[in-house]
Protein backbone atom coordinates (compact mmCIF):
# COMPACT_ATOMS: atom_id res chain seq x y z
CA UNK A 1 0.00 0.00 0.00
CA UNK A 2 0.98 3.51 -1.13
CA UNK A 3 1.20 6.11 1.84
CA UNK A 4 -0.75 9.08 1.05
CA UNK A 5 1.96 11.19 1.16
CA UNK A 6 3.60 9.39 -1.66
CA UNK A 7 1.04 8.87 -3.55
CA UNK A 8 0.44 10.84 -6.60
CA UNK A 9 -1.33 14.33 -7.14
CA UNK A 10 -3.77 13.88 -9.97
CA UNK A 11 -5.88 16.46 -11.33
CA UNK A 12 -9.20 15.75 -13.51
CA UNK A 13 -9.82 17.63 -16.98
CA UNK A 14 -13.16 18.28 -17.89
CA UNK A 15 -13.13 19.10 -21.86
CA UNK A 16 -15.22 19.15 -25.28
CA UNK A 17 -14.37 18.31 -28.39
CA UNK A 18 -15.67 21.41 -30.52
CA UNK A 19 -15.89 19.59 -34.13
CA UNK A 20 -18.95 18.76 -36.89
CA UNK A 21 -18.05 14.78 -36.06
CA UNK A 22 -19.26 12.84 -33.16
CA UNK A 23 -16.93 10.66 -31.33
CA UNK A 24 -16.86 7.39 -29.78
CA UNK A 25 -14.57 6.69 -26.35
CA UNK A 26 -11.77 4.92 -28.28
CA UNK A 27 -11.75 7.73 -31.03
CA UNK A 28 -10.96 10.16 -28.32
CA UNK A 29 -8.78 8.24 -26.49
CA UNK A 30 -6.52 7.80 -29.53
CA UNK A 31 -6.99 11.63 -30.45
CA UNK A 32 -5.94 12.63 -27.05
CA UNK A 33 -3.29 9.89 -26.32
CA UNK A 34 -1.82 10.82 -29.66
CA UNK A 35 -1.82 14.46 -28.93
CA UNK A 36 -0.50 14.13 -25.85
CA UNK A 37 2.70 11.87 -27.19
CA UNK A 38 3.46 14.22 -30.45
CA UNK A 39 3.41 17.44 -27.58
CA UNK A 40 5.52 15.62 -24.72
CA UNK A 41 7.13 12.45 -26.40
CA UNK A 42 7.07 9.24 -24.73
CA UNK A 43 8.95 10.09 -21.62
CA UNK A 44 6.70 13.32 -20.91
CA UNK A 45 3.29 10.85 -21.58
CA UNK A 46 4.68 8.62 -19.07
CA UNK A 47 4.79 11.42 -16.64
CA UNK A 48 1.69 13.19 -16.91
CA UNK A 49 0.43 9.37 -17.40
CA UNK A 50 -2.96 10.44 -18.66
CA UNK A 51 -6.10 8.63 -18.58
CA UNK A 52 -9.49 8.68 -20.40
CA UNK A 53 -11.76 8.53 -17.03
CA UNK A 54 -15.18 9.58 -18.46
CA UNK A 55 -16.68 10.02 -21.98
CA UNK A 56 -20.25 11.19 -23.54
CA UNK A 57 -21.26 13.28 -25.92
CA UNK A 58 -17.79 14.81 -27.32
CA UNK A 59 -16.99 15.91 -23.52
CA UNK A 60 -15.44 14.03 -21.24
CA UNK A 61 -13.01 13.74 -18.24
CA UNK A 62 -9.25 13.25 -18.39
CA UNK A 63 -7.08 11.79 -15.40
CA UNK A 64 -3.37 13.44 -15.11
CA UNK A 65 -0.41 14.13 -13.00
CA UNK A 66 -0.98 17.40 -10.82
CA UNK A 67 2.78 18.73 -11.80
CA UNK A 68 2.53 18.15 -16.20
CA UNK A 69 -1.15 19.73 -16.02
CA UNK A 70 -0.14 22.72 -17.71
CA UNK A 71 2.14 20.82 -20.28
CA UNK A 72 -1.01 19.06 -20.81
CA UNK A 73 -3.67 21.81 -21.21
CA UNK A 74 -0.92 23.02 -23.76
CA UNK A 75 -0.97 19.58 -25.71
CA UNK A 76 -4.96 19.39 -25.44
CA UNK A 77 -4.91 23.62 -27.04
CA UNK A 78 -2.55 22.64 -30.02
CA UNK A 79 -4.75 20.07 -31.25
CA UNK A 80 -6.67 21.74 -35.04
CA UNK A 81 -7.80 18.60 -37.40
CA UNK A 82 -10.25 15.91 -35.61
CA UNK A 83 -10.64 12.64 -37.65
CA UNK A 84 -9.12 14.50 -39.99
CA UNK A 85 -11.70 17.91 -39.74
CA UNK A 86 -11.06 21.29 -38.91
CA UNK A 87 -11.77 21.23 -34.54
CA UNK A 88 -10.29 21.80 -31.04
CA UNK A 89 -10.38 20.05 -27.54
CA UNK A 90 -11.33 23.07 -25.22
CA UNK A 91 -10.33 22.53 -21.37
CA UNK A 92 -13.23 24.19 -19.70
CA UNK A 93 -12.88 23.20 -16.05
CA UNK A 94 -9.78 20.95 -13.98
CA UNK A 95 -10.62 19.88 -10.80
CA UNK A 96 -9.11 17.46 -7.98
CA UNK A 97 -11.91 15.70 -7.00
CA UNK A 98 -14.03 14.44 -10.08
CA UNK A 99 -17.70 15.12 -8.08
CA UNK A 100 -16.85 18.51 -8.78
CA UNK A 101 -16.87 18.27 -12.73
CA UNK A 102 -19.63 16.00 -12.51
CA UNK A 103 -21.84 18.85 -11.65
CA UNK A 104 -20.74 20.64 -14.70
CA UNK A 105 -21.58 17.73 -16.96
CA UNK B 1 -8.35 41.43 7.40
CA UNK B 2 -9.20 39.42 4.05
CA UNK B 3 -7.33 40.03 0.88
CA UNK B 4 -8.83 41.14 -2.51
CA UNK B 5 -8.37 38.76 -5.21
CA UNK B 6 -9.17 40.42 -8.66
CA UNK B 7 -9.38 38.30 -11.82
CA UNK B 8 -7.53 40.15 -14.58
CA UNK B 9 -8.94 41.17 -17.73
CA UNK B 10 -7.79 38.96 -21.20
CA UNK B 11 -7.26 39.96 -24.25
CA UNK B 12 -6.60 38.60 -27.58
CA UNK B 13 -4.90 41.60 -29.33
CA UNK B 14 -4.48 39.25 -33.04
CA UNK B 15 -7.78 37.04 -34.62
CA UNK B 16 -7.76 36.93 -38.35
CA UNK B 17 -11.44 36.56 -38.94
CA UNK B 18 -14.69 38.41 -38.86
CA UNK B 19 -17.95 37.20 -37.93
CA UNK B 20 -21.24 38.87 -36.50
CA UNK B 21 -21.16 37.26 -32.74
CA UNK B 22 -17.16 37.03 -32.31
CA UNK B 23 -16.88 39.23 -29.70
CA UNK B 24 -19.56 37.07 -27.27
CA UNK B 25 -18.36 33.86 -28.50
CA UNK B 26 -14.43 35.48 -27.18
CA UNK B 27 -16.46 37.03 -24.49
CA UNK B 28 -17.90 33.28 -23.62
CA UNK B 29 -14.20 32.16 -23.84
CA UNK B 30 -13.14 34.30 -21.06
CA UNK B 31 -12.02 37.61 -23.46
CA UNK B 32 -12.68 40.96 -22.18
CA UNK B 33 -11.84 43.04 -25.59
CA UNK B 34 -9.85 41.22 -28.98
CA UNK B 35 -8.47 42.98 -32.03
CA UNK B 36 -9.29 41.46 -35.60
CA UNK B 37 -6.91 42.55 -38.61
CA UNK B 38 -9.77 42.33 -41.24
CA UNK B 39 -11.15 45.16 -43.03
CA UNK B 40 -14.49 45.43 -40.54
CA UNK B 41 -11.72 44.73 -37.37
CA UNK B 42 -10.21 47.81 -34.74
CA UNK B 43 -6.67 46.35 -35.74
CA UNK B 44 -4.19 47.13 -38.95
CA UNK B 45 -1.59 45.20 -40.14
CA UNK B 46 1.30 46.84 -42.16
CA UNK B 47 3.79 44.42 -44.02
CA UNK B 48 7.05 45.73 -43.76
CA UNK B 49 8.84 45.16 -47.04
CA UNK B 50 11.01 48.75 -47.41
CA UNK B 51 11.42 51.80 -46.04
CA UNK B 52 8.40 53.50 -47.48
CA UNK B 53 6.32 50.96 -45.18
CA UNK B 54 7.06 52.78 -42.22
CA UNK B 55 5.30 56.30 -43.57
CA UNK B 56 1.81 54.98 -42.73
CA UNK B 57 -1.21 57.26 -41.12
CA UNK B 58 -2.74 55.53 -38.15
CA UNK B 59 -6.45 55.85 -38.47
CA UNK B 60 -7.47 55.22 -34.51
CA UNK B 61 -6.38 51.72 -35.18
CA UNK B 62 -4.15 49.38 -33.39
CA UNK B 63 -1.39 49.10 -35.58
CA UNK B 64 0.61 45.22 -35.80
CA UNK B 65 4.09 46.16 -37.76
CA UNK B 66 5.37 42.91 -39.59
CA UNK B 67 7.99 42.28 -41.08
CA UNK B 68 11.35 39.62 -41.88
CA UNK B 69 14.14 42.62 -41.72
CA UNK B 70 15.50 43.30 -38.37
CA UNK B 71 16.82 46.49 -39.51
CA UNK B 72 13.14 47.78 -40.67
CA UNK B 73 11.81 46.28 -37.41
CA UNK B 74 14.25 48.53 -35.66
CA UNK B 75 13.46 51.54 -37.01
CA UNK B 76 9.50 50.77 -36.51
CA UNK B 77 10.45 50.89 -33.02
CA UNK B 78 10.99 54.43 -33.24
CA UNK B 79 7.71 54.99 -35.11
CA UNK B 80 3.88 55.25 -33.76
CA UNK B 81 3.20 51.35 -33.86
CA UNK B 82 1.56 49.37 -31.31
CA UNK B 83 3.11 45.89 -31.80
CA UNK B 84 6.06 44.20 -33.79
CA UNK B 85 5.71 40.41 -35.48
CA UNK B 86 8.95 38.92 -36.53
CA UNK B 87 7.68 36.21 -37.93
CA UNK B 88 11.41 34.14 -38.01
CA UNK B 89 12.03 34.75 -34.58
CA UNK B 90 15.98 35.05 -34.44
CA UNK B 91 17.06 36.10 -31.07
CA UNK B 92 18.57 39.28 -32.64
CA UNK B 93 20.16 41.35 -29.16
CA UNK B 94 20.37 44.67 -30.86
CA UNK B 95 16.40 44.56 -31.92
CA UNK B 96 14.71 43.16 -28.47
CA UNK B 97 17.20 45.42 -26.65
CA UNK B 98 15.84 48.66 -28.57
CA UNK B 99 12.36 47.04 -28.33
CA UNK B 100 12.60 46.83 -24.66
CA UNK B 101 13.74 50.51 -24.88
CA UNK B 102 11.46 51.87 -26.55
CA UNK B 103 8.61 49.60 -24.56
CA UNK B 104 7.26 48.01 -28.11
CA UNK B 105 6.17 44.73 -27.40
CA UNK B 106 6.37 41.38 -29.67
CA UNK B 107 3.59 39.83 -30.89
CA UNK B 108 3.84 35.92 -30.18
CA UNK B 109 0.91 34.32 -32.17
CA UNK B 110 0.23 31.09 -31.44
CA UNK B 111 -1.44 30.30 -35.01
CA UNK B 112 2.41 29.95 -36.04
CA UNK B 113 3.11 26.49 -33.91
CA UNK B 114 -0.36 25.68 -34.77
CA UNK B 115 -0.05 25.86 -38.30
CA UNK B 116 2.67 23.21 -38.53
CA UNK B 117 3.27 19.61 -38.08
CA UNK B 118 5.71 17.62 -36.64
CA UNK B 119 9.34 18.60 -36.70
CA UNK B 120 8.68 21.88 -38.25
CA UNK B 121 6.34 22.59 -34.67
CA UNK B 122 8.83 21.87 -32.74
CA UNK B 123 11.39 23.87 -34.68
CA UNK B 124 9.41 26.69 -34.59
CA UNK B 125 8.34 25.90 -30.53
CA UNK B 126 12.39 26.09 -29.79
CA UNK B 127 12.88 29.46 -31.49
CA UNK B 128 9.85 30.77 -30.07
CA UNK B 129 10.69 29.60 -26.66
CA UNK B 130 14.36 31.31 -27.17
CA UNK B 131 13.29 34.27 -28.49
CA UNK B 132 10.86 34.62 -25.39
CA UNK B 133 14.21 33.88 -23.05
CA UNK B 134 16.09 36.97 -24.58
CA UNK B 135 12.92 39.30 -24.44
CA UNK B 136 12.87 38.27 -20.59
CA UNK B 137 16.72 38.99 -20.29
CA UNK B 138 16.48 42.54 -22.04
CA UNK B 139 13.41 43.24 -20.48
CA UNK B 140 11.12 43.48 -23.88
CA UNK B 141 7.40 43.09 -23.40
CA UNK B 142 5.43 40.33 -25.48
CA UNK B 143 1.74 39.63 -26.18
CA UNK B 144 0.71 36.26 -26.39
CA UNK B 145 -2.07 35.71 -29.13
CA UNK B 146 -4.04 33.24 -31.12
CA UNK B 147 -3.44 34.85 -34.79
CA UNK B 148 -6.65 32.61 -35.04
CA UNK B 149 -7.82 32.74 -38.97
CA UNK B 150 -11.62 30.71 -37.68
CA UNK B 151 -13.46 29.85 -34.46
CA UNK B 152 -11.62 26.62 -33.82
CA UNK B 153 -8.50 28.41 -33.69
CA UNK B 154 -9.02 30.57 -30.96
CA UNK B 155 -7.38 29.51 -27.65
CA UNK B 156 -9.24 30.48 -24.51
CA UNK B 157 -6.96 32.41 -22.20
CA UNK B 158 -6.31 29.66 -19.68
CA UNK B 159 -5.58 27.09 -22.58
CA UNK B 160 -2.63 30.79 -23.89
CA UNK B 161 -1.40 30.74 -20.44
CA UNK B 162 -0.59 27.00 -20.28
CA UNK B 163 1.02 27.53 -24.27
CA UNK B 164 2.96 30.12 -22.58
CA UNK B 165 4.21 28.42 -19.52
CA UNK B 166 5.25 25.28 -22.00
CA UNK B 167 7.15 27.90 -24.10
CA UNK B 168 9.43 28.48 -20.76
CA UNK B 169 7.55 31.23 -19.21
CA UNK B 170 6.51 31.21 -15.49
CA UNK B 171 3.01 31.57 -14.87
CA UNK B 172 3.37 35.12 -13.76
CA UNK B 173 4.81 36.34 -17.19
CA UNK B 174 1.90 34.24 -18.98
CA UNK B 175 -0.71 35.60 -17.16
CA UNK B 176 0.77 39.21 -18.21
CA UNK B 177 1.05 38.20 -21.51
CA UNK B 178 -2.48 38.08 -21.94
CA UNK B 179 -3.58 40.48 -19.43
CA UNK B 180 -1.72 43.21 -18.33
CA UNK B 181 0.94 43.84 -21.70
CA UNK B 182 -2.25 43.82 -23.94
CA UNK B 183 -4.19 46.48 -21.62
CA UNK B 184 -1.36 48.53 -22.33
CA UNK B 185 -1.38 48.02 -25.65
CA UNK B 186 -4.80 49.04 -25.98
CA UNK B 187 -4.69 52.07 -23.90
CA UNK B 188 -1.60 53.32 -25.80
Amino acid sequence: MVQPTMREKRRYIHFRFECSCRLTESEAKDEIYHAILSFLGELGFSKANPRLVEFNDNSGVLLCSNPELQKVKAALALVTKIKGENGCIRVLKVSGMISKLRGNM
Amino acid sequence: MRSEFHMPDYYDLDIRCWERDLESYAGSLGFRKICCFSPEGNGVEIKGRGQNDLNFKREGKLVLFLSEDIELLKRACRKDVDMLLFPRFLPDAGLIRIAAESRKPFEIPISMILNKKASDRAFMISKISFFLKMCNKYGADFVLTSGASSKFLMKSPAELISLGQALGLSPDQAVKSVSMIPEYVLEG
